[in-house]
Order: C-alpha cells, then sequence, then structure tokens
C-alpha cells in the first residue's frame, strides 16, 4: 500500500486507531500489532488521586506515534491549553482537535475547531481537527494550517458507517490535504467503503475497542483498508490512462 | 412430424413490430431534446424510448458522451475481448432475386457450388491462420444446397474449427435442430428491411419474398436451442432510423424470450459506391457510430459483429466503440480461399488485411483476442 | 497552606513543601504524569527542586484512554 503522509511524517499504515473504550487495556498492544496501525488517540485528564487512572502510554508500545486529542474542550482556548500541554510532556506534535460542546449527539464545533487550528498551526503543531463534515469548514481548516482534516462520517460511537458520504466525496475531492475519515465506522466494509471513495485514511476506535476479540478485529479493519485502498488505486489507473487519451473516442469521425 | 412454422404474421415478433409500424418517428425525433439524450445516456437501464433518444439527431451533439458509456458498459459485459471469425462461402446458387445482392438469380455471374472435399480444402486453408470459429455461406437453391449437403458440410467444417455458424436461407425449427445435431452452434440472418413494403419491392421471387417467414427465422433457430443467433438490417433499403430501432427491439425481444441464447446485431450497409444497387438511404459513417453506441447503450449485453465490409481504419477505431466480434482475413467468393480463378464476391471486401495483422492491431489497443469461445462437446 | 489542587481546594500541613516529597506522600504510581503548577509545565526531572508555594494553583494530568 502507498505510504500515508501526515506533515512531514510517513506512514505505512492508513489505519488510525484510539485507546477509548477497551473493556481491558491489555488489549491495546496486541491490537495494534494486529491491525498494523501506526497511530493511536489518547486523551489528557486530571489524575484522580482516589482512583487513578493507569498511564495509557504504559500499553502503547515505543514505535506507536501518539496522537493526542484534546477531547473535554468545549472552547478553542480550552483546546490550545490541551494541545500545549500534551507537547510539553513530550508526545510529539501531533494534535488531534475535538472541540465538542453537544453532549447528546457529540457533534464537533467546527468554528472553535477552525480558531484552534489556526492558532495551534502557527505554533508548529501537526493539527488534526476533527470536524462534522463540510466543504467549506474543511477548507478553512486547509488554509488555517491544518495536516489532515477529519470528518465524521457519522456520530461517535453510533457504528453507522458513512451516513455523510455525499459531503465526504465532496471533500476528497477538493481538499488537498489528507482526508481521515472519523467516527461512525462501525464495520469492516465501512472502511473499505471510505477508501474506496478516496479517503487517504480512517479512525477507528469503538468498533475495534468494543469488539468482542479486538485483536481479531483490528485485523479485520487492518485488511479491509488495505482492500479498499487497493481498489481506489486501481481505478485511478484506469481513469488517468484511459481518460486522458490525446483524441476521444469519436474524433476520427470528424478527421480529413 | 409437427413443425413449428412461425410464418404468419399472429404470432413472434410482429406482435411487438405493429405496434410501431404507425409510431410517427420523425415526430417523435422532432421533441427529443438535449436533455431527454442525456439522460437517456446516463439512465441505469434504457428503454425503448431511450434507445429512440439515441437514434435521434439530437444525439448526435452527444455522440463523445454516448461513446464513452459505449465503452465503460462493453468492458463491463465483454471485458476488452474480441471474438474473431472467417466466412466461407459454398455455393452462391440462388433461387431469389434480391435486387440488392450480388448473388441475385437474376444476375449473370458465375456460379459455383464446392463438392465436400472442396469445402475441406478451404477449410484446411483457413484452419492455418488459427482461427477456431467459421460462418457458413450460401444462396438460397433449396435443391442444390440441400439439408443434406449442409449437415455434410458442417460435418466435415466440424473437424477443423470449433464453432460453427450458419448464415443461410431461413430454415424450419427441425431443421435447424438437424444441423445442430451435426454441429451448428450459431445462426446469423437478417432481415434486410423491417419495412414491409420496401421488403416485397426488392425481394421480387422465390422463397425470400415472405417477410413474415423471415422476420420469424431468428426466433426458431433460438428454439432450436441454437446458442448464439446474430440479426440485422441491411443499412440502405429504407429509413435509417426505423431499421435501426426496429432491429433493436427485435433484439430486445429475443434475448428476453430467450434466456438461453446469445445475441448479437450486426451493421451491414449498402455503398451506393459500389455494386448496381443504388440508394436513396447511404448511411454515412457517424450515423453508423452512432446506431452501434445506441445498441450497446440500449443492450449492453448484445454482441456487436462488424465484417470485413467495412475499411480497415474505420474498424479499427470502432473497437473501443462496444465492437465485441470481427471477421478478417474474408474471402467472399465461393472458394475463394484456394481457388485461384476469382469467382464473383458477394460484397465487396474492404478491410483486406489478413487474420494475422488484424489480430496485431487487435493486440495493439490492448484487446484480447478470442478464437475459441467455447467447445462443444456433446 | 491553602493551594488548589485539579480545580479544589487543598489544605498542606507544611508551608513550602517539595513537589517530589509531596508527590511521593500521595502514595500513588507517578510515572507519566504530567505537572503544572500556575499554568507552567514542570519538567519530571525538576520535580526535586520545585517548592509548592502558598495559593498555589496545581494541575496533575496524565494520558488515559480516548478515541
Amino acid at each position: 500500500m502507498d505510504k500515508l503522509i501526515i506533515g512531514t511524517h510517513e506512514f505505512s499504515s492508513r489505519l488510525l486507531t484510539g485507546t477509548g473504550k477497551f473493556s481491558d487495556k491489555k488489549f491495546i498492544a496486541p491490537m495494534l500489532e494486529a491491525s498494523k496501525s501506526e497511530m493511536i488517540t489518547m486523551a489528557l485528564r486530571r489524575v484522580d488521586f482516589l482512583m487513578p487512572n493507569e498511564n495509557i502510554l504504559n500499553f502503547i508500545p515505543k514505535d506507536i506515534t501518539l496522537l493526542p486529542n484534546t477531547s473535554g474542550a468545549r472552547t478553542a482556548q480550552e483546546a490550545i491549553k490541551i494541545a500545549r500541554i500534551a507537547r510539553a510532556s513530550g508526545c510529539g506534535d501531533f494534535i488531534k482537535i475535538e472541540i465538542i460542546n453537544d453532549m447528546k449527539y457529540l457533534m464537533p464545533d467546527n468554528e472553535e475547531t477552525i480558531k484552534a487550528t489556526k492558532i495551534l498551526a502557527q505554533e508548529g503543531f501537526i493539527v488534526m481537527p476533527y470536524m462534522m463534515a463540510d466543504l467549506v469548514s474543511a477548507k478553512k481548516l486547509e488554509e488555517a494550517g491544518a495536516a489532515a482534516v477529519m470528518p465524521l462520517g457519522s456520530p461517535i460511537g453510533s457504528n453507522n458507517g458513512l451516513q455523510t458520504k455525499p459531503i465526504l466525496e465532496m471533500i476528497i475531492e477538493h481538499i488537498k490535504v489528507p482526508v481521515i475519515v472519523d467516527a461512525g465506522i462501525g464495520k469492516p466494509s465501512h472502511a473499505a467503503e471510505a477508501m474506496e471513495m478516496g479517503a487517504d485514511a480512517v479512525l477507528v476506535n469503538t468498533a475495534i475497542a468494543t469488539s468482542f476479540d479486538p485483536v481479531k478485529m483490528g485485523r479485520a479493519f487492518s485488511l479491509a483498508v488495505e482492500a479498499g485502498r487497493e481498489a481506489y488505486l486501481a481505478q485511478m489507473a484506469k481513469q488517468s490512462k484511459y481518460a486522458n487519451a490525446s483524441s476521444p473516442l469519436t474524433g476520427f469521425l470528424h478527421e480529413n | 412430424m409437427k413443425t413449428n412454422t412461425l410464418s404468419k404474421e399472429n404470432v413472434g415478433f410482429y406482435q411487438e413490430l405493429k405496434k410501431f409500424e404507425n409510431f410517427d418517428f420523425d415526430e417523435y425525433f422532432d421533441l427529443v431534446t438535449d436533455e431527454m439524450v442525456l439522460e437517456s445516456i446516463h439512465r441505469e437501464k434504457r428503454d425503448k424510448y431511450d434507445f429512440l433518444n439515441l437514434l435521434s439527431k439530437r444525439a448526435k451533439n452527444h455522440l463523445e458522451t454516448m461513446a464513452v458509456k459505449s465503452k465503460e458498459l462493453t468492458e463491463q459485459w465483454f471485458g476488452r475481448t474480441i471474438s474473431l471469425y472467417l466466412p466461407i462461402y459454398i455455393s452462391n446458387y440462388c433461387s431469389n432475386e434480391c435486387t440488392y445482392c450480388g448473388f441475385n438469380k437474376k444476375n449473370k455471374i458465375s456460379r459455383k457450388h464446392l463438392e465436400i472435399y472442396e469445402i475441406e480444402k478451404e477449410a484446411i486453408a483457413i484452419a492455418k491462420t488459427g482461427i477456431k470459429h467459421i460462418l457458413l455461406l450460401t444462396g438460397e437453391a433449396e435443391k442444390l444446397v440441400s439439408l443434406e449437403y449442409l449437415g455434410d458440410a458442417v460435418e466435415v467444417l466440424k473437424k477443423h474449427f470449433s464453432s460453427v455458424s450458419i448464415e443461410i436461407y431461413p430454415m424450419e425449427v427441425n431443421q435447424y435442430e438437424f444441423l445442430k445435431k451435426k454441429g451448428v452452434d450459431g445462426l446469423t440472418i437478417y432481415q434486410e428491411t423491417y419495412d414491409k413494403k420496401r421488403y416485397k419491392e426488392v425481394h421480387l421471387s422465390g422463397k425470400k419474398s415472405n417477410y413474415y417467414f423471415r422476420l420469424n427465422t431468428p426466433e426458431r433457430g433460438a428454439k432450436a436451442n441454437l446458442r448464439a443467433v446474430n440479426i440485422g438490417a441491411l443499412f440502405g433499403l429504407a429509413n435509417l432510423q426505423k431499421e435501426a430501432f426496429f432491429s433493436g427491439i427485435h433484439a430486445e425481444y429475443l434475448m428476453n424470450g430467450y434466456l438461453n441464447t446469445e445475441f448479437s446485431v450486426s451493421l451491414p450497409r449498402i455503398n451506393s459506391a459500389e455494386g448496381n444497387f443504388k440508394t436513396n438511404y447511404q448511411l454515412d459513417d457517424s450515423t453508423f457510430v452512432q446506431f452501434l453506441l445506441a445498441y450497446r447503450l440500449f443492450l449492453p449485453r448484445l454482441g456487436i459483429n462488424i465484417s470485413t465490409r467495412e475499411r480497415a481504419d474505420f474498424r479499427d477505431n470502432l473497437l473501443n466503440l462496444g465492437v465485441t466480434k470481427f471477421s478478417g482475413g474474408s474471402k467472399t467468393a465461393v472458394g475463394g480461399y484456394t481457388k485461384e480463378d476469382k469467382s464473383t464476391e458477394q460484397f465487396e471486401i474492404s478491410d483486406k488485411r489478413s487474420i494475422e495483422e488484424i489480430v496485431a492491431m487487435i493486440k495493439s489497443k490492448e484487446y484480447q483476442v478470442i478464437y475459441k469461445d467455447w467447445e462443444q462437446i456433446s | 497552606m491553602q493551594v488548589v489542587v485539579n480545580g479544589k481546594e487543598e489544605s498542606l500541613d507544611n508551608d513550602n513543601i517539595i513537589l517530589s516529597t509531596w508527590l511521593k506522600d500521595k502514595n500513588i504510581d507517578t510515572n507519566g504524569f504530567i505537572v503544572m503548577i500556575n499554568d507552567e509545565i514542570i519538567k519530571q526531572e525538576s520535580w526535586q527542586s520545585v517548592v509548592i508555594k502558598p495559593s498555589d494553583i496545581i494541575e496533575i494530568l496524565n494520558f488515559v484512554s480516548g478515541g
């Protein structure tokens, strides 16, 4: 599979994963191995001294790229603060901006996300904003300096697949930075579908973490992403070969 | 033995055709807009009215769009393959008087009729080219070109070719069944013209003058369970758009009724420049292409068969437009593959290239040549 | 002295306690902790040289699971 390039980093895998919702964190490392995912998300939280959460980094192999998210932030300011803390702790320059103040559907706030992206991009972060699928916002994010855009397929946790497909198509066609479909991918077939459409990558958390066998499901998704990407590349190769023919199919009727 | 004649007007395809016999094609074509044409091109499944839109003058503005769609559909349903076959004429004696044909009984031409051993010699010469699919042609002279003679001819050809099709006078179902047992798997029969009145005018005598009998011939072939049936109108005898429409809906009727049979269409056209027959309905190249594309869009699974009647460069350009079958290295004279003294050709061959040259051309356009589509083993 | 820890008021016995000592007293694994005092991140190497003062606003964070 061809390499995924985000910012200046190269990845061999086009499947991003998340650490949320696992029944047991011990599954994370074997899931990463089975899925070949090279980038995983995590959140930043205040330590609860009575019930401290074990440091999630203990469960993630050292060679995996960390993608901290700004979950909990409801405004651009809060997201920026979280991003700076995450980077200062030494986990790298990647940041997934997630600004949600809708607690029912968990819809991201595109406007605040654009604000945060502008500032964080200027500070040298590799910004990957999670967004509601909308072409206008995607363009603004790109202009603001986002290294990728992450439109949702359907609401977080819904597993409803690519409900935003028509908009995703627009975004894929017009946005130059990598388009990573994030949220709502409930089945490997959804992932294959997104890749076949031309998405550059997908982020899958719920469907893998809550699966009965997250390791097997991780592998299933990895295969689906590869299948979809190969299909997309085959289609692209055919189109570039035949669609740009030097003379049209019926050109000969007008010759001499 | 009961024969299923299908020779009357109250059965078969004529029931469909007569629904459009008084249809005002000109009035309909006048109403066709660019939007209608584009909708017809991009629809998932196209019906008779889409077909009409694609045959209209208005559709000429959209040939390239039709071509792109046609190529896509052809590749989807046939892949990038071309079947090759070769015709063999074994007799040009004829009892019909078709005003447009070189073999017309009134024409003073040298008549030839091959003996079975001569047919075998022709077969051996042809088989050297690697061709495995042969089309056997005769004129109509029922005593000379008897069912028995045909059976023997087919038997000998089967020794050298895996697929034998016939293009001969219309027969009854039981006769097709007889020939099928001998090894025939395909039938070609052209209606010549779907215009009943015109049909009478150009078929002056002989058995061919029976319009309904001829019209139902492809159906009788399908009823006999022949594997492949190829139809078509001879463009040049009557209004071109109507011939294209009727041949198209004839194919649709057959495809819907006989799922066991593969159907294909040819686009033979009279060339005023040659021969003695002058036509008021000259099918020009761009309308030819339009009809080809319209057939493909209307019936994505219909084979499209182009013979060496067409010029080499023209045929080459048709490859990308939806063609699925080609003849090549053809000789349309009786004994044309072996005899030195040239007997009269049924029509003038424009594409005189050898099989090797045609194969090379097909491959250069990144299509695969199919010599043998099947092998009948029972 | 009074300080704010993770948004809550907390009373510390001593004035001026060393950060590393204070954390050790909590008896939990501090691996991966991110400590901020008054909006400034204190790197782990510096924990033993930083003193908590009255009214300091302390944030102790770590990375947890999330999507």
